[in-house]
């Protein structure tokens, strides 16, 4: 028989079936050429992985590792993970995973930080919902009257098919939040600004880089002061 | 699985993952970069892992997908910016700095200056183990593809390192 290229290779690699392979290794008892062709392709593999064992071997860079572990330590995600298999869903558009990671970030630190307080957000059907604090921040508060409030709405529009988003920034979170069936969704998710002598920062470049997302979402104009009062009388509608 | 323990898979990882780029990549800089970058998009999208597939298949397409995305953007930057009659002359810097690293020894010198597509191949089954259809699978091409750029790449090493055995 002939043996080709493909079926030498195989055999080398292992990816022939057992008839297959007992087909080559006869021919090759027959064949010095061929014989010594499959020796040749072996010790080929064995120079290369040695050349390449030590690579593999090196130490890694221990703030890669860091920041995986950082990454992924973090309950809510695990949640949202639990929460999904139990359910059998497949996961949701990619679109908030990154900000999933984000807020749990986020959340990590306020965790470790404040156990005593409930989280402002939690993991809902189709991504991460505002709760506690920021929830009731997102229902009550107004941009226009909020002198000293932890959370500051930074502005509300409406997107593409009528949602109202607003845009806020607080101590453990800054982010976009759009109004939907299961409450307030977190469209964008930031860290949070901490309070400089007792007092928030004003609209830093975390807050415009968010007011830069909102614009790109925002269809028509910000709500005025009216147009967001009356939106909130409305249930966010 | 939770997002902890995709963390301790992805750590496990990290030294062949660094090897597959700096085999990608021919250069240990631009290696580490492609690394870090394929770090960061794993974890952004862990939750499109299939449990119970090789984890490392996974990473080594998404790092390879953003290799050949980048050298899209530079070979798009070297013609926008090199002047046309230049084209002939700027050839192929990594072959240059290849030569320049004593250190490769034969056999790495040999590997890179293997075509890319063929270099991948060999990586991918002979150094690191896959079977055909999973190293296929991470090249994005017919398994009929990757054997024959395997037996390219095989039959060049041979010809340049010398048929010993």
């Amino acid at each position: 028989m002939t043996v080709t290229a493909e079926q030498i290779a195989a055999f080398v690699d292992d990816e022939l079936d057992s008839a297959a392979r007992a087909q080559v290794a006869e021919a090759a008892l027959r064949d010095p050429d061929l014989a010594a062709r499959i020796a040749a392709e072996r010790a080929l593999r064995e120079t290369l992985r040695a050349h390449f064992a030590p690579l593999a071997a090196a130490p890694v860079p221990q703030d890669w590792i860091a920041t995986i572990r950082a990454t992924t330590a973090s309950p809510v995600v695990a949640s949202l993970a639990d929460a999904r298999a139990a359910r059998g869903r497949k996961p949701s558009a990619r679109r908030w995973v990154g900000a999933a990671i984000a807020a749990s970030l986020v959340l990590g630190v306020a965790i470790g930080a404040q156990l005593h307080r409930p989280a402002v957000l939690v993991a809902g059907g189709d991504g991460l919902i505002a709760s506690g604090d920021l929830a009731r921040a997102l229902d009550t508060q107004l941009a226009s009257a909020q002198a000293d409030a932890p959370i500051r709405m930074l502005g509300t529009f409406r997107r593409q098919g009528g949602d109202l988003c607003r845009v806020f920034a607080g101590p453990v979170a800054s982010g976009i939040a759009c109004h939907g069936g299961a409450g307030w969704q977190m469209e964008q998710v930031r860290p949070g600004s901490r309070p400089e002598n007792g007092a928030y920062r004003q609209a830093g470049s975390a807050d415009g880089d968010l007011m830069a997302a909102a614009q790109a979402m925002a269809v028509g104009d910000p709500l005025n002061a009216d147009q967001e009062r009356a939106a909130q009388q409305h249930g966010w509608r | 699985m939770t997002s902890a323990e995709f963390g301790e898979e992805l750590v496990q990882l990290l030294p062949r993952m660094r090897r597959f780029a700096r085999s990608l990549t021919r250069d240990a800089a631009d290696g580490d970069d492609l690394c870090q970058a394929a770090i960061e998009r794993a974890l952004k999208s862990w939750q499109q892992w299939q449990g119970g597939t090789r984890l490392d298949a996974w990473v080594y397409r998404i790092m390879r997908n953003i290799w050949i995305d980048e050298g899209r953007a530079r070979t798009r930057r070297k013609q926008t910016f090199a002047p046309e009659e230049d084209g002939a002359a700027v050839g192929d810097a990594g072959d240059a700095a290849v030569e320049a690293h004593a250190e490769l020894g034969n056999v790495g010198r040999a590997m890179a200056r293997l075509p890319q597509d063929q270099r991948d191949a060999v990586m991918l089954v002979l150094v690191e183990g896959f079977a055909y259809k999973e190293a296929a699978e991470i090249l994005g091409c017919p398994i009929g593809t990757l054997t024959s750029r395997l037996i390219r790449g095989r039959e060049a090493l041979l010809r340049e390192l010398g048929e010993v055995g």
